[in-house]
């Protein structure tokens, strides 16, 4: 399935782009991790720690609904944002 | 030990009068925010008028202010808020703080009126009050550029011509846009008669520990610099911030009438308009902008409240806006708030042009440009404006229930509180008003953040979802306890644990830096304490004017209509909920049900003394 894959500065900068396509084989975040780490290592590098989770302190937005557990399940054409969410002002 | 001097200076009589600071002072309240606190908490009279000569402005550096102590440039100043009527205090950074140290004072007391419009002269050890006839009438960039060339190397704060015209938000401003911004402590400097404090010295701190500061420093910074926040703020600042909130549906929008906005204002459209970065005193964050504009900023609350409030997307026109208010010296937060209110009530036909003279409306740059100038001027419906909140009088009573202000004071910060219930509370109880500088739990925005370390920074019973009201007293009571320590050691809040980080300086920080300067040892559980006495202090100088428990409450908005947008979507604060997490923070703090501190707690207090 197709999942649209947007990150918010400075994540973006890392891959250059606000928005990437992914194609992922299950509708996991863990298959949406593995498929970064294949195609976009520096991307990953950033926000999956050593056990290979995501990072705790990148928030994630499935269409509107914020995600605190990561065991949900995606569907063809979701959006999936991730952000690091600095709040300070 | 390190010596520490307060100063009063009596405007009306001509005189100056110095003192050591006593040392149970700096034991109970450090310095900065917790002695100017304590200094207004003693020295003004209940019933006195924000306006009259018998309110006091006061500034003050904490220990740390202008050493080698990360971002330690800060300073506060402190007055009856002709905003608010209650606790006036604001808490700035730039290059003064460490310079009225440098030139031989940590507390500035300013009491009545001068005759003439003057300026206070500090320099190495000596004040003057003299001639500020010259400078009269100077915006805040040109009356700065004046006093280095007829004084050489100096340091200003100064008010712009909305100070001296007494608008209600008029703030204090040093460097091109570092500001004393909120509770129109500029109208306090205005009011007496006074353009500025100039400040020189060479006179530098004396440091108890050398050797053990060098180090402490050093591990201090190799700290932070591997955080993977810091680069973040660094390159970017404060508007990062937008993106986030406005990926979640929380930018005040038109008067919160909606709560997202544009892409358009994203911080890397802001890149390219930034000649480059720059920091304040003894900074390696460097975390603000240079404009293209002649200017610095906008930071974060300037991008939502003059753009995104205003309903304006283009970012030049949001740089310029920002630029008029810091040359004017009027606080970004309140004239976005207050502007974007006027035009509501525009709207919907609670006012009309016989009383603005104009047409208002949303998304019109020209027409916010003129309105910023004309309250600054108290000029025709800018007379009204420059009243802030106290302009319902006006408006009439039902103009209220659109006000985005909580004791008077507009909110400081685009974020709409709607959605993580604790940034509610935290805006409701702030000391000063409707502001997030005082006691904003961020890390509620981390909405992965494991429940134990959630405890762990917050204690036990905070509960992870933010949009919940269970154990949000405890993020907020946390909050409010160490940003006012920090306030009070001089240091800025942008590297405090718990404010854009889960990590950053803490307790256990401000000890060892303490130490070191002073050569005084606060354990971690004492500075705690003084952050909470602090707070405490603030509590009875609002009682003693009049607050009550009535006025930790929200705009009406934020209870009564649901956010429309995104994922805040449906999302409102509940009066039944809110008032009861109100209530568990209340007895957290010890404080009576009528949210009053305790009698003992008061004598206790009391007994730190009036001026040696």
């Amino acid at each position: 399935m197709d999942i649209t894959l947007k990150l918010l500065k400075p994540l973006n900068d890392v891959v250059g782009q606000n928005e990437l396509s992914i194609k992922v084989e299950n509708g996991t975040i863990e298959s949406l991790l593995a498929a970064l780490s294949n195609d976009h290592p520096k991307l990953a590098e950033e926000i999956i720690d050593e056990k290979g989770d995501l990072d705790y302190r990148i928030n994630v937005i499935l269409n509107d609904k914020p995600l605190s557990d990561l065991n949900v399940s995606l569907n063809d054409g979701d959006l999936v944002t991730l952000f690091i969410p600095i709040s300070g002002g | 030990m390190q010596e520490r001097k307060l100063a009063i200076v009596d405007l009306s009589k001509g005189k100056v009068q110095t003192y050591t600071i006593p040392k149970s002072w700096r034991r109970g309240f450090l310095g900065g925010r917790g002695i100017n606190s304590y200094l207004l908490y003693n020295l003004l009279e209940k019933g006195t008028d924000p306006f009259s000569p018998r309110n006091v402005f006061i500034l003050g550096v904490g220990p740390l202010g202008g050493t080698l102590a990360p971002s330690s440039s800060r300073f506060s100043a402190s007055a009856l808020s002709p905003e608010t009527g209650f606790l006036g205090d604001a808490n700035c950074g730039g290059f003064f703080g460490p310079e009225l140290r440098y030139a031989g004072f940590d507390h500035l007391v300013l009491r009545g009126k001068a005759k003439n419009p003057s300026y206070v002269n500090v320099q190495d050890g000596e004040i003057e009050i003299r001639d500020g006839r010259d400078y009269w009438g100077m915006d805040t960039y040109d009356v700065q550029k004046a006093f280095r060339k007829d004084l050489g190397d100096v340091e200003s704060v100064v008010c712009g011509v909305a100070g001296e015209n007494k608008v209600r938000f008029a703030c204090l401003r040093t460097g091109v846009k570092n500001a004393a911004g909120r509770c129109g402590l500029g109208a306090v400097m205005g009011s007496k008669n006074v353009k500025a404090v100039v400040a020189s010295g060479t006179d530098g701190i004396e440091v108890e520990h050398p050797e053990e500061m060098l180090e402490v420093v050093k591990d201090i910074k190799d700290y932070l610099m591997a955080s993977k926040i810091t680069p973040i703020l660094g390159s970017m600042g404060t508007p990062l911030l937008y993106e986030i909130s406005n990926t979640i549906g929380a930018i005040r929008t038109k008067n919160s009438q909606l709560n997202a906005w544009s892409d358009s204002l994203n911080a890397e459209e802001l890149e390219k308009y930034v000649e480059k970065m720059i920091s304040c005193s003894s900074c390696f964050m460097h975390c603000r902008h240079r404009n293209m504009f002649d200017g610095e900023g906008p930071e974060y609350t300037a991008v939502g409240l003059l753009g995104a409030n205003l309903g304006l997307d283009d970012y030049p026109e949001v740089i310029k806006l920002n630029n008029t208010c810091n040359e004017l010296g009027l606080d970004v937060s309140s004239s976005g708030t207050i502007l974007s209110w006027a035009f509501e009530l525009y709207k919907k036909g609670l006012i009309d042009k016989k009383m603005t003279g104009q047409e208002l409306r949303f998304g019109d740059f020209e027409l916010a440009d003129e309105l910023l100038h004309k309250i600054s001027k108290r000029e025709g419906f800018g007379d009204i404006l420059a009243e802030s909140s106290k302009a319902v009088k006006k408006f009439g009573p039902k103009s209220e229930d659109y006000l985005i202000a909580v004791k008077g004071l507009p909110q400081s910060d685009p974020h709409d509180v709607r959605y993580i219930k604790a940034f509610g509370l935290g805006i409701a109880t702030a000391s000063r008003g409707a502001d997030h500088l005082r006691s904003r739990p961020t890390l509620e925005i981390f909405f992965r953040l494991p429940l134990e370390v959630k405890e762990k920074i917050y204690g036990k019973g905070v509960t992870a979802d933010p949009t919940s009201y269970d154990g949000k007293e405890k993020a907020v009571y946390f909050s409010d306890n160490i940003f006012a320590t920090i306030d009070s050691v001089g240091i800025c809040k942008f590297i405090c644990h718990g404010f854009n980080s889960p990590h950053f300086l803490s307790y256990e920080h401000f000890s060892k830096l303490l130490h070191a300067v002073t050569g005084m040892r606060f354990g971690e559980k004492e500075l705690e304490n003084i952050g909470k006495r602090i707070i405490d202090t603030e509590r009875m100088f609002n009682f003693k004017h009049g607050m009550t428990a009535k006025d930790d409450t929200l705009p009406k908005r934020y209870f009564d209509d649901p956010m429309k947008l995104k994922v805040g979507k449906g999302h409102r604060i509940e009066r039944k909920g809110f008032q009861k997490m109100k209530k568990r923070y209340y007895k957290l703090r010890n404080w009576n049900e009528q949210g009053r501190v305790k009698k003992q707690r008061v004598k206790q207090i009391e007994s730190y003394g009036g001026l040696p």
